[in-house]
Parts: structure tokens; sequence; C-alpha cells
């Protein structure tokens, strides 16, 4: 992206904004973004957790401990197991080797449940680069190779619990982050691509099709997205497979989330057609194309990953509110919001509230993405120079 | 079943109390008000002057409720909830249970109850019923055989009715007369032999829904006005008046009631306290005397989602009650709360038999599967593919057995067999069965081939709102999928469930089991095609409801064997030959293996305060037996 | 100016048209219709519906017409004032709708003050100490409420107030007020109830509210004008109180538009949860049960209030803002 190309408007920023701050050489735009970014320490921080999320979701396989469909009947609800590390042997001698305790497990025929004691008698030893269940890295190169689990898998590993069918919480949420962050990129992505395209072209064009995409934009966003995004999400044939449904949902998230990204646009083109250099690019005889892409796009290029930035963590509470309402992705698809919605119920807060892990999940990214953009939005701001 | 069989006169008054009653009302209406009491409120307004004194009030003879542990005394406010703005399903259970004649506390039999005696002639074709004298509804006027034909008559069988109607009903097939004011009489064209079950069950009260006096200004037989007072009322047409206000519909407060409680709040979807008071012309006394009921008011809170339900009910803000809570999930959270709510559970006796029946479609409409999912061993394969012990150890905290579509163990059409046949888990066994079906080749991802040379892919769709079918469902994939079958599950709003079975598009549908104990004779919906229900053979259905009707189809020879006994059942009054008929049709269903059952559910629960009397235990539970009703609700109350 | 109005009250009924077009489609889109959805509800009890009653609730709401007769009866009722009937509650759509508005409004309007009264101070405090301790930690609360998603969040604070405090706190109104009039016991009831979805709401979009005012606190700072008069001796606080913060304010008013909007939508998923006692639950009923006159009109008069809302907004910034007045009787 720092191609030479795009030192005028930043070279005009500098000059309007009047700074404290000499320019030593010629720094690009995004040296500059880099630089002022690096002021917002919160965001900053943040990127780092936003980095974790998106290893998570790409390592899924690999990470999990169990299989996250696999239901183990004895475990049903059972506590999350602590992870111990030194490992005192009988002769009182000890070790550093991580390990689990197993459970004892009693049913509760009255109460129609199971009650779980961690059984200080039974380590279960826990080790790295295990075999497990098989998947496909990448989709593409089998494995059967997890970071950690334990040497029988017979034995139960549950560091987050387990859920309502015996199924590992831990696992469950590591697969929902790639569904969850997935759903946010891609619709981010489709929202993107919408917006810009007809965001530049209202902006660049203006008149009547400017009037009508206006129009468009203010009807859309005079919707109340709820009820629509039901209306949509209940049409949808249920006799689609995950997939498809999973796209349709991301579709539907994104047909109504490119408003605001058009506005930005056609507001930023609309400002920049006044501009002096772009002016000068016209008479220059500059094709409209090579205009809009060379000279006016790199000049709001930052607006736009704002803007983007700024919606993900959006589209992800959307699909968990979609599937609040029972109307978003389905079990047995793993996602935030599927597993939110299989633990919104009063069992879980009185008595297993590690379901409720997905919800600490969804916080930490949410508030990760949204400093992040905060962020790029100060870097990016060229009136900003405190 | 075996009640009372017809043509004999049965009477209720069997008390000390009510013969001492029966002979002081000859000498007398003055006599009768020293041997009843009432409660203090009404005994003030009595005083006041601004009610009639309780002699006037109740009818001759009043019934005498026996209570399930003791007499009570007067005081409280019974509180329950109710779902969002169509649960009327729990006022019918609680208050409005008023048949003519009603279901014993055992559901062992029919007893009299706002009729006081009736009788049968041998054809069941003819059916008479006594009412008291004197009985008056809620607001003081007459209660008589008139508004018993009219809500009949001028209803149900008016054919410009387009309103709800009672189900399980043939119009056609009755007329209703008033012979005098106390006297009723139903005559049949057909022959019914389950009329009076049907009147007991919980859609009889629409007899005693619909008074006349107040509900004849909505028929524009009687006004013909009918359809402005009905636009005037806010409803779009004068059948729409009808249903709302004079059916089970509860949202007109001013309809006069023959229930314990008469209705202070209308439930509009609106109001979100649905009220009820005391209902001073209320017929059942216990017996000592006491008009009942004991408690002054029942108060419902309207509210949009179980889990608020729960919470009021583990704050002991619920006094009686398992509707829409009592699920297998929530127990532990109820059982944990007891001590804090100050409330204890009582055992229910649920008669549903399964916990999730599953229907393949053998009407379905492609011949390929059709033929596939008429092969007796191909169900009993996929059935004995299913690990059920594991089903009730994970959902069910290990309660409950591995049971097929079969009447439960406590009916008396049990039928070992049929409730254990391929239960077995043998995984193995099924593997070879459907290789021998001739179902030996595979694909690639091992999903054996139909022999047209498909992969076997049944989709089925669940409701979204029933987590365990639900769970039920995802483990029964991976059970067949070791079978090399594709069992494509989703889980759907539920209004699309039926939509796709009632018209006949499904594979595979999968519901609970209903029809396990009393109501299996009247709704043996899993045991042979016979109404919307079953599933498994909708044509063939609505071939047994309408053979020239949409859809219907001719059953097979075994399914129209059953259709004819049923309809040879029907057609007898004598109780021993219906259970005999009965007998044979649930062996045929036996042979045929029509659907797969999977756990028949531990018993069920409600929720009781601790000082609340006359509890029921081991109620049974069910729909057709609208538990609590049957076991008179007036008679509970509270303790000091 | 009245011109302007004029024009845009043209626009929001065109709109409204339009949308009541979108909105009769999309309603009609899932599978089935009112009386599917009816037997599927039934069935639950274990009741079963004989095919002569579906033909003839078919027949009584008219739901074997083509979409398009349908959607001219509801627009021609529309039009003189009847907005229809609902289904399920057998009711005229304007009564339903007169029962529950007020409660509708007061969550909202009583959200919308919170979310400002929290929005205005964290605003302010992390734009003129930005990038401090005390910045971030404003920064993490604001934005708290919109990373909790907002069902959660309710049956969170539903379950703690139960365990904590032994109280069930959804619903507007405990059960012995709820059918009583207006009275202090009753008014306080309703406080002790109603700051629970209050909270919720206000949460969700006290995030947004922060981080327009932080922005555009943020530019005003650095204007030449805060310098001089810093730099000519006044105290901080009351430079920022007395001219930055009072010309950040205006787009706090542009925000109205879209406020709205997100006001409605979250406390659409808080009042099912907490079992409010206004439109949303029934909104969310209708949706599922497709009834479709009622979800109609319930849906175009949220698009309503949104537009009258963006409307309003635009006329205070005028009035405020000569610029914009100007620029507006410029485009004229």
């Amino acid at each position: 992206m720092a191609s030479p190309d795009i030192h005028e408007p930043a070279m005009s920023s500098q000059v309007e904004g009047a700074s404290d701050y000499i320019p030593v050489g010629t720094e690009s735009q995004w040296q500059l973004i880099r630089r002022r970014f690096r002021r917002h320490r919160l965001a900053v921080a943040s990127l780092w957790v936003i980095a974790l999320f998106l290893l998570v979701a790409i390592f899924a396989e690999f990470l999990s401990t169990n299989d996250p469909h696999d239901v183990q009947a004895r475990y049903t609800y059972a506590p999350p197991q602590r992870l111990h590390f030194i490992d005192v042997q009988e002769d009182s001698g000890w070790r550093i080797q991580p390990h689990v305790f197993g459970y004892k497990v009693e049913v509760e025929p009255e109460a129609l449940r199971r009650v779980f004691k961690i059984d200080e008698e039974k380590k279960i030893y826990v080790r790295f680069f295990v075999e497990g269940h098989d998947y496909n890295l990448f989709g593409l190169i089998p494995m059967n190779r997890h970071l950690i689990g334990t040497e029988n898998p017979r034995d139960p590993l549950f560091l987050l619990g387990s859920d309502r069918l015996g199924r590992d919480v831990l696992s469950r949420l590591i697969y929902g982050t790639r569904i969850s962050l997935s759903v946010g990129v891609i619709g981010v992505i489709l929202s993107l691509v919408l917006g810009v395209v007809i965001g530049g072209l209202a902006g660049f064009y203006g008149g009547f099709f400017d009037a009508a995409t206006q129009r468009t934009i203010e009807f859309l966003r005079s919707l109340p997205s709820i009820p629509l995004w039901m209306g949509l999400a209940a049409a949808m044939p249920p006799s689609w497979s995950a997939l498809q449904v999973y796209f349709a949902i991301t579709i539907i998230l994104s047909l109504l989330g490119w408003t605001e990204l058009a506005r930005v646009v056609r507001g930023r083109f609309l400002a920049l057609k006044g501009e002096d250099y772009v002016s000068a690019a016209i008479y220059d005889g500059a094709s409209n194309l090579r205009v809009v892409l060379r000279h006016m796009v790199p000049a709001f290029t930052s607006h736009i990953i704002t803007a983007a930035s700024l919606a993900v963590p959006g589209m992800i509470l959307a699909e968990t509110a979609l599937s609040f309402l029972g109307l978003g992705l389905q079990a047995p698809v793993i996602s935030w919001g599927v597993l939110l919605q299989e633990a919104q119920n009063v069992r879980v807060l009185a008595t297993a509230p590690w379901l409720l892990a997905p919800g600490a999940a969804i916080v930490i990214a949410v508030l990760a993405m949204n400093f992040v953009g905060d962020g790029l939005r100060d870097a990016a701001d060229p009136y900003n120079n405190t | 079943m075996g009640f009372q069989k017809g043509g004999h006169k049965m009477s209720v008054g069997k008390t000390a109390v009510l013969v001492a009653a029966l002979t002081a009302a000859t000498c007398g209406q003055t006599a009768i008000a020293q041997d009843y009491s009432q409660a203090p409120d009404f005994q003030a307004q009595v005083d006041a002057g601004e009610l009639p004194p309780l002699a006037d009030r109740l009818p001759e003879p009043p019934l005498v409720l026996e209570p399930l542990e003791e007499v009570g005394k007067y005081g409280g406010t019974w509180r329950s909830a109710l779902k969002g703005t169509f649960d009327n399903g729990w006022i019918r259970r609680t208050v409005a249970y008023q048949p003519l004649l009603a279901f014993d506390y055992n559901w062992a039999k029919v007893v009299p109850n706002i009729a006081e005696s009736y009788e049968a002639n041998e054809d069941a074709t003819e059916y008479t019923f006594h009412l008291r004298k004197g009985h008056k509804w809620s607001d003081g006027e007459p209660f008589t055989a008139e508004d018993l034909a009219f809500a009949l008559n001028d209803i149900m069988k008016n054919p410009d009715y387009s309103g709800e109607k009672a189900q399980g009903f043939d119009w056609a097939n009755m007329t209703g007369e008033a012979i005098d004011d106390v006297t009723f009489k139903i005559t049949l064209e057909k022959p019914d032999g389950l009329l009076l079950q049907q009147i007991a069950s919980v859609n009889g009260p629409f007899f005693v829904q619909a008074p006349k006096h107040y509900c004849s200004q909505f028929v524009p037989t009687y006004n013909e006005n009918a359809e402005q007072v009905a636009k005037d009322r806010g409803f779009d047409s004068w059948s729409q008046a009808i249903e709302r206000v004079c059916f089970t519909n509860f949202t007109d407060e001013k309809r006069p009631t023959l229930n314990a409680w008469r209705q202070l709040t209308p439930y509009d979807g609106i109001n979100q306290l649905i009220e009820f008071e005391r209902n001073p012309y209320f017929f059942k006394v216990d017996p000592e005397g006491q008009q009942l009921p004991y408690i002054d008011r029942v108060t419902m809170v309207q509210s949009e989602n179980v889990e608020d339900i729960l919470l009021k009910v583990i704050n002991g803000e619920v006094d009686f009650s398992n509707r829409h809570f009592a699920t297998v999930t929530n127990k532990p959270v109820i059982y944990d709360g007891q001590e804090a709510g100050n409330y204890h559970l009582v055992s229910t006796i649920d008669a549903r038999m399964n916990t999730g029946v599953l229907q393949f479609n053998l009407t379905h409409e492609d011949p390929a599967k059709r033929e596939l999912y008429q092969n007796h061993d191909f169900r009993a394969a996929l059935s004995m593919g299913i690990d059920r012990q594991e089903i009730v150890d994970v959902i069910y905290a290990g309660q409950g057995e591995p049971y097929q579509a079969a009447p439960r163990p406590e009916s008396e059409f049990y039928n070992e067999e049929l409730a254990k046949q391929y239960t077995e888990y043998d995984p193995d066994k099924a593997n070879e069965m459907l290789d021998a079906m001739g179902l030996d080749q595979r694909n690639g991802d091992g999903i054996r081939l139909d022999k047209n040379g498909n992969p076997i892919r049944i989709q089925l769709y669940t409701p979204s709102d029933q987590v365990e079918l639900n769970d039920i469902a995802q483990l029964i994939v991976g059970y067949w999928s070791d079978l090399g079958i594709d069992l494509d599950q989703r889980n759907v709003e539920r209004s699309f469930v039926y939509e796709t079975f009632q018209s006949n598009k499904h594979d595979l549908h999968m519901w609970w089991g209903d029809g396990g104990l009393g109501d299996a004779i009247l709704d043996p919906r899993y045991y042979f095609p016979m109404n919307n229900e079953s599933a498994f053979a909708y044509k063939w259905a609505q071939w047994f409801i309408n053979p020239e009707g949409a859809g219907a189809e001719e059953p097979s020879d075994a399914a129209k064997k059953q259709i004819e006994l049923y309809r040879e059942l029907k057609a007898s009054a004598d109780p021993e030959k219906q259970a005999e008929l009965f007998s044979q049709i649930i062996d045929i269903a036996q042979d045929e293996f029509w659907v797969i059952g999977t756990v028949l559910p531990a018993e069920g629960y409600a929720v009781a305060k601790n000082n609340l009397g006359n509890v029921p235990e081991a109620q049974p539970y069910a729909w057709i037996y609208p538990q609590p009703g049957p076991m008179g609700t007036s008679q509970f109350f509270f303790k000091d | 100016m009245t011109a302007y109005i004029l024009r845009r009250l043209v626009a929001i009924v065109l709109t409204l048209l339009a949308l009541s077009v979108v909105v009769f489609v999309v309603i009609q889109l899932p599978p089935g219709d009112f009386v599917t959805s009816y037997i599927a509800r039934i069935s639950g009890s274990g009741e079963s519906i004989d095919q002569a009653t579906i033909d003839a609730l078919r027949a009584q709401y008219r739901l074997d017409d083509p979409v398009i007769v349908q959607y001219w009866a509801w627009l021609k009722g529309m039009l003189v004032g009847d907005f229809g009937f609902s289904f399920e509650m057998k009711r005229p759509v304007s009564e339903i709708f007169a029962s529950r508005i007020g409660n509708s409004l007061a969550v909202e309007m009583l959200a919308v003050i919170v979310m400002w009264s929290v929005a205005i101070p964290i605003g302010i405090y992390s734009a003129v100490y930005q990038y401090s301790i005390g910045d971030y930690f404003a920064t993490i609360i604001g934005f708290l409420g919109l990373a909790l998603p907002n069902f959660l969040f309710a049956l969170v604070l539903m379950y703690i107030s139960y365990v904590w405090f032994g109280v069930t706190i959804t619903g507007l109104y405990s059960p012995e007020y709820m059918n009583a009039h207006w009275s202090l016991a009753k008014f306080l009831d309703f406080c002790s109830h109603v700051w629970a979805p209050v909270l919720v709401i206000s949460t969700a979009g006290s995030a947004q509210l922060i981080r327009v005012l932080r922005a555009n606190l943020l530019d005003e700072l650095n204007k030449p004008y805060v310098l001089t008069a810093r730099a000519k001796g006044l105290k901080k606080s009351k430079v920022i109180l007395r001219y930055p913060a009072r010309v950040a304010m205006n787009p706090l008013i542009s925000v109205v538009g879209w406020v709205l909007p997100t006001v409605i939508s979250s406390s659409f998923v808080t009042a099912i949860v907490l079992n409010l006692p206004t439109l949303s639950p029934i909104l969310l009923r209708a949706l599922l049960s497709q009834d479709m006159y009622l979800a109609g009109a319930l849906i175009l008069f949220m698009g309503f209030l949104t537009m009258m809302g963006t409307l309003i907004s635009d006329i205070l910034l005028a009035w405020v803002d000569p610029r914009i007045r100007l620029g507006m009787a410029g485009a004229n």
C-alpha cells in the first residue's frame, strides 16, 4: 500500500494541520498512522488480543483438547478441572508435570443430576502434542496431533467444564471462535465492497444517483434492524445446509451493514472532490478511474479501515442476537451465539456458570476490536495532533 | 378405562350431610341454610343484603367434594404464571375444568360433575343428562338445559360458525335437546361409545362456556344485529366474537361462568395479571357443608419467557403449578430452591409413553423412500441401532427406561412385546439386517445406497423450542451414522415442522409420545393412523378421517383392519368390549411396528408451596385429562 | 425552513409506503402462515386439530387471498386509520398498541436520558485526559455495555437480583400493582423494576455516544481559541465546559436519529428476557406466529419513530447551528 503516490495527500494534511511536530525526511501516511496508533496503549494491547483470537481461529483443531461434538454420557455438566503443574509423587518427591484430577461421579435421582467431586486419587497427566481426534489442518493436511491432551484419550479433560451433553466447553469455544470471527470479518468485507462501490459512485457522480443512494441509505437505516433480520432469517429455507445458512446469515448482516460505510465513503468523496490536487489530476486529463483509484481512494483508506474495524464487533454481536432469537446459526454448527443460546437459562447460571465462557470471549473480542478501531481513528485523523 | 356401564343411573351424594340436605330440601329452602356455610366475605355481603342467601345460590343437591386429605379453611390467593398470550391451556386445566361429567382423580372412570347423573342407551346413540335444580351462573341467572342445547346446536353445529370448535366431537352426528330445565339429551346418528369420555375430557367444558343469556347476543339466530354487536366489541365477525368470548379463550371477564372462580381481568394479551375471585354461586361443598372453593383468589402472571417463570417458582412466587417450567433441565434448580422458596416437589405420572417417537413417513410421495420406510426390517434395524441407555444417561441423568411407542406399564393396555421389541442396542445385528435387506452397497462416505444407488439420506426437522427432542435427535444422528445412514437433523421453528409433515413432505417426524395412559383409547395416534398427528402415515390418517377427503389414500391391510376395529370400538357402549377391541388394535401395532420409540419418561413433578393443603400426589399428567383439574382444584386451601 | 420540513415530511410518507411493502413481503417470506403456526403451537399440549377447523380459520382470516389483495386491504385500512386486526389476540391492532406504547416510551426515554448522562461525563473526561489510566478505565466501563450481549446482561441481572436480594425484577410492576391505578406506591414499585432494563439498554448505546463526544471534543480542544484561552490563564475546567464542550454537544443532537433505532433494537431483546409489558414482546410473538397485521403495524411504527427522530435532530441542528441553516437555504 505504501506507494509514493500517497505522499501528496499526506503532505497536504500535514500542512493544514499546523502541527507542533516537524517531519524529518518524509514519512509515509502509514508510518504516521503507526506512530500515532502506538500512543493509544489500550489499542496496542487490544491488537495483541485480536491476534491471539485469530491464531485460535486458525489453529482451532490443533488447539482443541477434545472433539467438540463428542458426547461423553458420564460427564454431563462436569465442572472445570484445574490444571496443576507440580506433581507431588508418593515418595514426596516432586517434578513439573501438568496434570488434572479425575472426577467422582454420583447420580442424584431426586434432583435429576450428576454430582461431581474432584478425585485426588486419580491423576490424569496432560501431555503435549498427543494424538487425539482426526482433523484436516487448514482443511487440507490430515492430522491427529493436538497441542495438549491426556495420555489415555478416554480420560476426561474438561479445562472449562462440559455442557449438558458432556461435550468439552473449551473445545467448543475454540471452534466457535473460528465461526464467529469469520462471520464478522466476511460480513464486513461484503459490506465494505458494497459500501465503497455504492458510496464511492454516489460521492463521485453526485446528482440523481447520489440522491437515490441517499434515500436508500436513509430508508435502510430507518428500518428497525432486529425485526428485519428476524424476517429474513426466518425466511431461509430450513433445508439449506449449515454452510448455506452460514453464508446467508453473513449476507443478511452485511446487507444491512453497508450503509454506514457507504455514508463515510460518500462523505470523503464529496470532501476530496473539492481538493486542489484532485482537480489538478482531472485537469491533467486523468481518467475517472485513475483519479478515483490513484488519487482519492488512498486518501481515505485509513478511514475505511477504521470504519470497517468498528463494524466487525457489531457483526459478531448481531450474530449472537440472532442466535438468541433462535434464528441465527443452529446446532450442530458451533458459534459463540449458538453456545450462548444454549447457555442462556437459569439452570446454567445456577449450576453451570462455566457455560457462559463464550460470553466472556465475546466481551473481550468486542472490546478489543473497538479499542483498535478507536486507536486507528485517532491515528488516522489528520487534525488530531495531540 | 372401566367407567360405569351406560344405562346405569349414577348418583353422587353419599355423605350424611348431603342426605340431610336432600331431606331438608323437601321441607323448604330455609332449612338448608343452616347446614351449609360460606366464606366470611360472602356472609357479610348476605348480611348486608348485597347477595342472596347461600341456600338460594346453591343448587340442590350441591356436589359434595371429598377432599384429598382434609377439610380446609377459607382464604388466600393461588398464584401461578402463564406464558404469552396463548396459554389458555393452564386456565382450562386449573380454573375451567368443570365439564358435565368429569374424570375421577385416578383417571379410572367418569363421574358426575355439573350433571347430577346421566343415562345412556345400549346402542350408545342416546345420552341423557340430569342437571341440578336451581344451579346458577356466576351472575345469578339460572343455568338450564337450554344453555347446553344452545352451546351444541346453535354454536358448534351452526354451519355459519367459522371459529374454533371443541376437538374430538363429530358435530354432524350429534344433536342436543332440552327436554326440560334440568334434562338434556344428546341423540347420535351413529353410535359413539366414547362420547362420555370425550365429555369428561379437556374438550368437554365447551358445553358450559356459552351462557345462552349472555352469548346469544352474538348469534344471528337470536339477534339480528349480532354482526354489529361483534363489530362494536372490536371483533371481525360474530363467529370470532363467539370464539373469543364464549369458548375456551377467557378474553371477556364479564362472561358468566359455573367455575369455582369467576374472572376479574380478561386474558387478552394486554393485561399482565389475570385475576379470578370466588364464584358465589359455585355448586360444590365440602363434607362439612362449607361452600367451595376455599381459596379467595386465583392470579396468573403473564410472562414472555420460561426462565422468568422459573425464577418466580424458585423465589416462592408460585403456589401450585408445573406449567412450562417443570422440565428435566430445570429440575436440579427447582430441587435446590425448595428450602429458600418454601415449596416442595410433588410427583406426577406422565401419561406420555415416550420422550421422542420417530415416525418414518410410510406414505412418502417418493416411491423409493416409501418402499424403504415401509420395510419393517429397516425400521427394526434402525431401532436397534439406537443406544437408548446412553440417551437416558446423557439427557435424563439415568432416569427413564428404553421404550417403544406403547401404552405405559401402568396402563390396562400394556403390551410388553410392543413396549420392548427392538430396544436392545445391537449395532452389529442392525448392520447385518440392513446388509441382508440388500442395502450392502456404500458410497465413499460410508453411507449405504438404496436400490436406485442413491445414498440413504433422511431429513429430520425438530422444533427448536424442544431442547430435549433436539438433543435426542443429535445423539441419534451419531448412532445412525454408525449404521451407514445419513440422518440430517435441523432445529427449525415449530410451525415449519408442522407445515412440512402436514403437507406430507417429511421423511421422518419426531414428537412426544402422547397416549400412554387413559388417553390411549381417545388419542391412539401412534398405534394406528387416525388423526393429523399420525405423521407416520399422514395420508392413511386422512383416509380414516374422510376417505373422500383431500390427500386421503387407502391404507395398508393391517392399518385398515385397525381402522375397522376402532370404528367397531366407537360403536360399542360396552367398556369391556371397547377394551377388548383396543387390545386387538395394539396387537396389530406390535406386529406392524409403525413407529420407533426411544425412552419412557420418568415421573414428572409439580411445585407446591409448603402451606398449601390437599395437594395431589402422583396425579396423572396429560392433556385429555387436564391435570390438575380432575382433582377438583376448589379444594386447595392454605394452612396456617 | 418550512418548505424544508414539508419536503422531509413528504419523503417520510413515501418512505413509510416503501417500508410497508418491504415489511409485508418480509413477514410473508417464512413458509406457512398464521394458521400453521397456530396448529404447531396448540399441538404442544397434546392437542390435535381437524382439517375442517383449519380451513375455517384460513377462510376467517382471508389467508387464502393473494398477497397483493391482502396487502391492498391492509393499506386501504391504514389510510383511514384502521391498522388491521391481530389474528392471535383477536383485537384491533390500535388497541393493543395503545395499551403498551406508554410503557415502551417510558423505558426507552429513560434509557436515552441515562445514556446521555453516563456518556457525557465519560466522553469529556476521556477526551481531556486522553491516553491516561482514567481514560482507559472510563472507556472500558463505557464499552462494557456495548460488548456484553443485551440478553446475557439482562439474564445475569435477573438472576443476580434473585440470588442477592431475593426479588424477581422482571416486568415493570409487582403483581399487586399490575392492575392498579397510578399512585405513589405504584410509582415506587415501577422505579424498583425499571432500573434493570434501563441499565441494559442505556449501556448498550452509551459507548457510541462516548465515542462521538470524545472525537468531537478532541477536535475542539486543539483549536486555537482553546489554546489562547488557556494561554491567557483561564482554568482548564472552565475553558472546557464553557466553550469546547458546548460546541462538541452539537453532534450529539445529530445522533438523536440513530440513537432511537439502537435503543429500540436493544430494548427489543431486553424486554423479552425481562418480560417487560412493552411493544417488543408483542412484536416478537407476532413475528413468530406470523400475525402479520400486528407485526407490520409495529414495524412501521418503529420506522416512523426513527424517521421522525432524524427529522427532529436535523431541525434542531439547523436551529442551533447557523452554518447548516444557511446551507439549507442555499440548497433551496
